[in-house]
């Protein structure tokens, strides 16, 4: 009677544990990757967070389907920077970029392809003066979010301009 | 009692796995004193002079900045990065994958190889040395 009471209780903490584990491994994103593809709004989640570390997170219409290819295929070598992902992380960021890009090649001028070498690019930008570009509080062509308030959003209306001092 | 250490084993497992600047300290140490077989204390010393050494182009303060209670900003891009210091950012070395990532990439970027496990451990020691 005791042993067998006390048999139910450890197996009552035993299930409790292996409950808990599986909660915070999988909380803490340890538990093994699942083998399809997240959810859509779980796969921008990803993009969002290893692809708006060092910069902004690009919009995918930003560039034609063909160019982020190129560009997840390098991500060891990637404008000088170290990029590289593990866990299949890239072919998730690949897979939900390319559903959500124009088509169309790459624009062309650089090993990797770059959104500020687009003819669009190009023909927008075209009134703003080179002194500007070299402004310590823009620095980049890339850095987007220096002149459009509305970047991190994916807004780049005219309305949402102003270019720092 | 088995019981309790039952508890006790598994409650303590998912505070190291959820993760403290302290707990990735020690286990730093305890990783580099495996490596060089004999015991290694962490320095906040020489993680400090570790994070402002300049080698071939950029030093971990290029983007850090040298004063890491602040925000930093990236040094090609320029995009704003919260401070290096759990004192003034609590989300910092919480979470060991996210932490080894950028280890292994910046100390890439900068060194050119990876970093020891004894110089993680002095650079965290810095960073937590600074209170106020
Ligand atoms: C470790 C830092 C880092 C990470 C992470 C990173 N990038 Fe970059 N990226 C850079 C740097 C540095 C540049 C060059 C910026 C410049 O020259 O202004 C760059 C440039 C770019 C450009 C070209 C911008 C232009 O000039 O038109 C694109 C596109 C880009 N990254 C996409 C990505 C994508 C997609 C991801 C996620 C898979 C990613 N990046 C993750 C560092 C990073
Ligand atoms: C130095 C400031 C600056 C930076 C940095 C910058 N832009 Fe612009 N952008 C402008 C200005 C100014 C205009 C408006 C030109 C005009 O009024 O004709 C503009 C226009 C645009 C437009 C057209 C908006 C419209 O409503 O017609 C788009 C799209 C755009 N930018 C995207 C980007 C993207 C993407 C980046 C980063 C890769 C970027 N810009 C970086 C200043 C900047
Ligand atoms: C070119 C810019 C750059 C340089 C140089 C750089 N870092 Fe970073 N570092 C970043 C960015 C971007 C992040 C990710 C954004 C964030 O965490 O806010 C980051 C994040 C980190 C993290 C993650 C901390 C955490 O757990 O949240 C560590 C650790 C780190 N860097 C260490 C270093 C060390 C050590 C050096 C020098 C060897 C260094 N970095 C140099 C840009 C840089």
């Amino acid at each position: 009677m005791n042993c067998s009471l006390s048999r139910l209780v450890d197996l009552l903490v035993w299930g409790l544990c292996a409950v808990f584990l599986y909660v915070f491994t999988t909380h803490l994103g340890l538990a093994a990757t699942p083998a399809a593809l997240p959810a859509p709004s779980a796969a921008a989640d990803v993009w969002r967070e290893e692809c708006g570390s060092c910069h902004l997170a690009f919009p995918a219409r930003l560039l034609p389907a063909a160019a982020w290819q190129q560009l997840l295929t390098r991500l060891d070598r990637h404008f000088g920077a170290d990029a590289a992902l593990s866990d299949g992380r890239a072919a998730i960021i690949g897979q939900y970029l390319q559903a959500h890009a124009p088509s169309g090649a790459p624009p062309a001028g650089s090993e990797l392809p770059r959104i500020t070498r687009s003819a669009w690019f190009e023909r927008e930008h075209d009134e703003v003066p080179a002194e500007v570009w070299r402004r310590p509080a823009v620095r980049s062509r890339g850095n987007c979010a220096a002149c459009h308030a509305g970047a991190e959003q994916g807004v780049f209306s005219e309305r949402q301009i102003r270019i720092p001092k | 009692m088995k019981l309790l250490l039952t508890i006790a084993l598994f409650v303590g497992l998912g505070v190291a796995r959820a993760g403290t600047p302290a707990s990735l300290l020690a286990s730093l140490e305890a990783e580099a004193s495996r490596e060089s077989a004999a015991p290694v204390r962490a320095s906040p010393a020489r993680g400090a002079a570790f994070f402002t050494a300049r080698r071939a182009d950029w030093s971990c303060a290029s983007c850090h900045t040298a004063d890491p209670r602040r925000d930093g900003r990236h040094a090609v891009t320029g995009k704003a990065i919260l401070p290096m210091a759990p004192a003034f950012n609590p989300a910092r070395f919480t979470e060991r994958a996210r932490t080894d990532k950028w280890f292994r990439r910046n100390c890439q970027d900068v060194l050119g190889r990876p970093c020891s496990a004894a110089e993680q451990a002095d650079v965290l020691a810095y960073l937590l040395s600074l209170q106020s």
